[in-house]
């Protein structure tokens, strides 16, 4: 909200500079976002157009004779240019904040000696329709920066419990609480005469507790027209275009007190009658932005005798509304229950300067008064009319100040400083909150009724604290231990899994987690996912039900900015809506990827390619790292569809589960990857609630092993894992039984491989003698002979 | 020579010797073939060694036999490392070894920027007895608003822009409903942070993310005041940022707590002189927290008239974007290699 210091003025002397202001009020509690200057640059001066002419050689130019003491010739585009009006030029040499100097320059054959300018190009407003229009009151010739000095604003973000204070009024208060200034009185009273309104207009209020109060005022015989330059300045000055008189009177009232108005067309109420009422379920009803709106029966609207004339709180109707030819005004004042309204503009996304305070609550109190008493004064003075005498006054249902009881000891205990009872009494007068009983140990205060805000012990602590200023409260130089409840084991557990994969040459990723249909109806058919009602994009519809999204889209990424060899992981969660729960269900995953080498080729070294091998020993060693043991793979067991063949599911433990392999080229397509990927996904939700086990001592060996190496012909369908349990099988002897070479060729045929194992045989309390293994050798190539017509190769 | 009697351990020393002052002096690749063709080729002296196995008696086969397999393995390891020492330097013995040609291309990778500031942040608040706690992303609008004391048609609700995934169950907007879960769990006295993804309806820009990660703290017990609050966070900013560094406290305005403060903290690129980073105010944006309110004590089954607490929060982005004074909060998300191998 833009708050001119000038206007801000009216209310509350201000002696400190603009800095110390803004600093003040930001540490008690209203943040300062800015403090701008509004600066009309030397050289702009009132220029009077004394003639229009058409430019001789260009449709949309004019040819302007402007006197500025001299008498000068301007080109100028602007529609609104006429004879007889002043306008601000900017002279040659003049320096304008859009950094343009202004130059003498021949426009279409013509030479221009400045530039006629708009609002938006001396600074003052966004508005560049024209050029700007300025009072007659000023004197041709001087600079404009006479009747425009330097006007500081200052530029504050209120937070939304703080609907007082979006007005001048209302920041008016705290700086006056800030600086212990007095606050004035800026209301004015109406001088009224004629009839009573109530004559002219009957009140009706059928929902009362969504419209506790509404006041009203008729102004007759105005004149619709320009506003009086001061207010038309003021307007700017926060931001807001001048219309007419009396729709620019209510918009400072909302400025100034915070109270929005509403005016309508008296003439145009038929049945001389106001009700105020919910609409009917479906109702259509047009407002001023030309927009047909239908609504629900919680909507409150503002009807006349024959129909809806307004959306209360948020917007007028068309057919009432103030135009060029309105001479009876009818002001109404009211106060709305904040989430009627709120509700309103909600569902229908209509959200106005009105709707916007009403939401966050008015004052219903005397504010309402002298909001609707200074707007019709100000109406009266601006546009000729006459106040009617007296006020509609509908209070059905009065808003009650609430009393609010503060324990100085409690004010101690919460912000480990004594204020001091005296001192808090003080501190929450400053801002209307009155004492209105002393119990010794108890203090009861009535709080005013624009603090919304208010309503318990602890807002007037806060209340107290941010007076007495935050940074004078003590820093407490302590620190007690807590008995841990929840051991950090997990962040030890995920600790482990980052700073080994990163030492394994692994880069860590962090993904969005969101994915589209398309992709999870490809990767994750028959999982349910959460669907996000509201999504950005088609692409972040949903929530990941894998890893796998998120990591090929950083792979694509990679590839196409010439990134090769990815080797990434992510530790995230995955999504999976299961039927009757509220909640999804979350998994803690692990996901790895690789796409090209995991060592790239170099001058003393050969590349190694990413292949499943590659990732399974990956996985085979950080799960070791774990302090668990290496898992078992379960070739038959059944994989999500984004695997292809070459891949496997890890045996699921009570710790971790999951799949190491190949991504289908489908998969890749996707996402416009045609490299081979090999990824492992891993669900490391168990192993995050499982305490971690002592590692399981044994002794070193104290006798050597005897080794010997065999080479096996067996049939393709047979897995390596079976030959060595059966080898192990065998004798308690065979220490290990490591495949070191794997051979498909002519040699053994086709259908047919060949792995060779080096097998250790070794006693615990003896040194092993080569007769004592010579029987073992046999009976391994006999059994596997024998089971899987497996043959020695030599 | 390679008919050089080794029948005995002896002479298996003898020729040990031989072999590696050999290896010592064959400095260019023709010598080096000649050595790899005398010792190690197919009729090489080591071959013939183990072929010669059969002639030793019995009872020294296997001592033998197992010295000699040594010696051939060492003798093939130094030959390769001599190998490569001379595919490193050159032919010529005189040329000058060249040290600058790289190490062997072992993998090295990264962890996360925002994993290591989440990591630092949880290690100070470790060390000053808080636990580590988690809550589901997905969250039902009671633990995310309605236990917070937002109350239902609030305008504080638009304060944070939310995802719906049906009209009762939001993508959490903020780690604060962790609180919840917590008092529920426990009674005080309760010390933990928070640490979590926490996600936004918020267009993709330079500037703000649909997805954020914060790290929340909570700290309920009998009479925890706003001076423990303060001493609690100056120390972290002191442990994080710069031992001597100053912080500023703004009232502000959060529905789960009252008082409700912003803390600032001096910058610590410029120590308060004011720079790009800070826009010359000197200060940082760093925290949000307060005093928990009594509502969302209750909320947690606590009774506020015994026990009082203070909670923060802060965003892990911001801070990294600060401390790495990275300009873009996209690069988190993206995951550009270039971009992680920085860190």
């Amino acid at each position: 909200m833009l708050i001119p210091l000038e206007w801000l003025k009216e209310f509350v002397d201000i002696s400190v500079p603009v800095e110390q202001l803004a600093d003040a009020i930001t540490r008690a509690g209203l943040e300062v976002t800015a403090v701008s200057t509004v600066h009309i640059p030397d050289g702009v001066k009132v220029a009077r157009i004394t003639a229009v002419r058409p430019h001789p050689d260009a449709d949309k130019l004019s040819l302007c004779d402007v006197d500025i003491g001299a008498k000068l010739t301007i080109v100028c585009g602007a529609p609104n240019v006429r004879e007889g009006m002043l306008a601000p030029l900017a002279t040659v040499g003049t320096q304008l904040a859009s950094e343009c100097r202004v130059k003498k320059a021949k426009i279409r054959g013509v030479e221009s000696s400045g530039m006629l300018c708009s609002e938006k190009e001396l600074g003052l407003s966004d508005d560049h329709s024209g050029i700007m229009t300025l009072p007659e009151e000023y004197a041709a010739g001087e600079e404009l920066s006479k009747y425009y000095p330097d006007q500081p604003v200052i530029e504050i973000e209120i937070t939304p419990d703080r609907g007082d204070c979006l007005s001048m009024l209302g920041v008016a208060r705290e700086v006056s609480a800030v600086l212990s200034v007095p606050l004035k009185d800026t209301a004015l009273r109406p001088e009224e005469s004629g009839d009573k309104i109530t004559d002219a207009l009957k009140i009706e209020i059928k929902n009362a507790p969504a419209c506790p109060r509404y006041l009203g005022r008729l102004i007759s015989g105005v004149i619709i027209g320009e506003s009086p330059s001061w207010l038309k300045h003021r307007l700017r000055s926060a931001g807001l275009r001048p219309i007419n008189n009396v729709v620019d009177i209510t918009n400072y009232i909302l400025l100034h007190f915070g109270h929005p108005m509403h005016a309508f067309d008296y003439n145009r109420i038929s049945g001389k009658k106001i009700i105020i009422d919910n609409a009917r379920e479906n109702q259509k009803f047009t407002t001023l932005d030309e927009t047909e709106r239908t609504l629900v029966a919680d909507d409150l609207l503002i009807y006349d005798g024959e129909q809806a004339v307004a959306l209360a709180g948020i917007m007028g109707g068309e057919g009432s509304a103030i135009s060029g030819s309105t001479t009876d005004v009818f002001l109404e004042c009211a106060y709305f229950d904040p989430v009627t309204i709120r509700k309103t503009s909600k569902r229908l996304g209509l959200s106005t300067d009105s709707s916007y305070r009403f939401e966050r609550g008015v004052d219903p109190d005397r504010g309402l008064v002298n909001a609707l008493d200074t707007a019709a004064e100000l109406i009266r003075r601006c546009s000729g009319g006459t106040v009617a005498t007296g006020m509609i006054d509908a209070c059905p249902s009065p808003c009650k100040k609430r009393t609010v009881t503060l324990r100085p000891s409690r004010v101690t205990r919460l912000l480990g400083v004594e204020i001091g009872k005296q001192s808090l009494i003080e501190y929450l007068s400053s801002l209307g909150i009155q004492l209105v009983h002393d119990h010794g140990e108890r203090l009861e205060f009535s709080i005013p009724l624009y603090r919304h805000d208010i309503s318990s012990e602890v807002d007037c602590i806060e209340e107290a604290g941010r007076l007495y200023g935050y940074d004078n409260i003590p820093s407490a130089d302590r620190a007690p231990v807590s008995l841990s409840v929840h051991p950090s084991r997990v962040e030890k557990t995920i600790d482990m899994i980052n700073s080994t994969l990163a030492a394994m040459g692994f880069h860590e990723i962090i993904t969005d987690g969101m994915t589209s249909e398309k992709i999870h109806a490809f990767m994750t058919p028959h999982k349910e996912p959460v669907r996000i009602m509201n999504p950005l994009n088609p692409d972040m519809a949903l929530l990941r039900t894998t890893m796998l999204s998120g990591c090929l889209k950083t792979i694509a990424y990679n590839i196409h900015r010439k990134n090769s060899d990815s080797r990434l992981f992510e530790v995230g969660r995955t999504f999976e809506q299961k039927t009757g729960a509220q909640l999804p269900e979350e998994r803690d995953m692990l996901a790895i990827i690789l796409d090209g080498n995991f060592i790239p080729g170099a001058w003393n070294a050969h590349s190694l390619p990413g292949d499943f091998y590659v990732v399974k020993g990956i996985v085979d060693s950080l799960v070791r790292a774990l302090g668990l043991a290496a898992p078992e793979y379960d070739s038959g067991a059944s994989l999500p569809p984004y695997f292809d063949t070459t891949s496997s599911a890890l045996r699921s433990t009570g710790c971790i589960s999951g799949a190491v392999g190949t991504i289908k080229k489908e998969a890749c397509a996707l996402f416009d990857i045609h490299t081979d990927i090999y990824f492992a996904e891993l669900d490391i939700t168990g192993l995050l609630k499982t305490d971690r086990t002592l590692p399981e001592y044994k002794p070193l060996p104290r006798h050597p092993a005897l080794e010997r190496d065999f080479c096996f012909v067996m049939d393709e369908s047979i897995q390596s894992k079976q030959i060595v349990s059966e080898i192990h099988a065998l004798s308690p002897l065979i220490e290990s039984v490591v495949p070191f070479d794997v051979y498909r060729g002519e040699k053994v045929g086709s259908g047919k491989k060949s792995i060779a194992y080096s097998i250790s045989f070794r006693a615990p309390d003896r040194t092993l003698a080569e007769k004592e293994i010579e029987p073992l050798c046999r009976s391994c190539i006999a059994s596997l002979k024998e089971k899987y017509g497996i043959e020695l190769r030599v | 020579m390679a008919r050089e009697d080794a029948s005995t351990l002896e002479n298996l020393d003898t020729l040990r010797k031989k072999i590696f002052s050999d290896l010592e002096s064959a400095t260019d690749s023709a010598a080096l073939e000649s050595f790899r063709i005398k010792y190690l080729g197919k009729k090489g002296a080591l071959r013939a060694l183990l072929k010669g196995l059969k002639n030793i008696p019995a009872e020294r086969r296997k001592e033998y036999g197992a010295r000699a397999n040594q010696l051939r393995a060492e003798t093939e390891q130094a030959f390769s490392s001599r190998t490569r020492q001379k595919k490193a330097r050159g032919d010529q013995q005189s040329s000058p070894f060249d040290p600058s040609l790289p190490g062997y291309p072992f993998p090295h990778g990264s962890i996360h920027p925002l994993t290591k500031i989440r990591n630092e942040i949880r290690d100070i608040f470790i060390s000053m007895g808080f636990d580590v706690a988690y809550g589901p992303d997905v969250e039902s609008d009671f633990y995310n608003f309605a236990a917070l004391n937002f109350p239902p048609h609030h305008p504080a609700r638009d304060m944070q822009d939310t995802f719906l995934v049906s009209p009762e169950v939001v993508l959490r907007t903020h780690t604060s409903p962790v609180q919840i879960r917590i008092m529920e769990e426990q009674q005080p006295p309760i010390r933990c942070i928070m640490p979590g993804r926490v996600y936004r309806h918020e267009e993709i820009s330079s500037r703000s993310y649909c997805i954020f990660h914060q790290v929340e703290g909570l700290y309920v017990d009998r009479d925890v005041s706003f001076a423990d609050l303060k001493g609690t966070l100056l120390w972290f900013a002191r442990r994080f940022f710069d031992e001597k560094t100053h912080i500023k406290i703004r009232p502000s305005f959060f529905p789960f707590t009252e008082p409700s403060v912003e803390i600032d903290i001096e910058c610590f690129l410029c120590k308060g002189a004011g720079c790009s980073v800070c826009k010359q105010s000197g200060w940082l944006e760093i925290l949000g927290a307060g005093m928990v309110h009594p509502n969302v004590l209750a909320s947690g089954g606590i009774d506020s008239e015994h026990y009082t607490g203070f909670a923060f929060g802060m965003g892990i982005e911001r801070i990294a974007l600060l401390k790495y004074t990275i300009d873009d909060i996209r690069l988190f998300f993206e995951n550009d290699i270039r971009f992680l191998r920085q860190f």
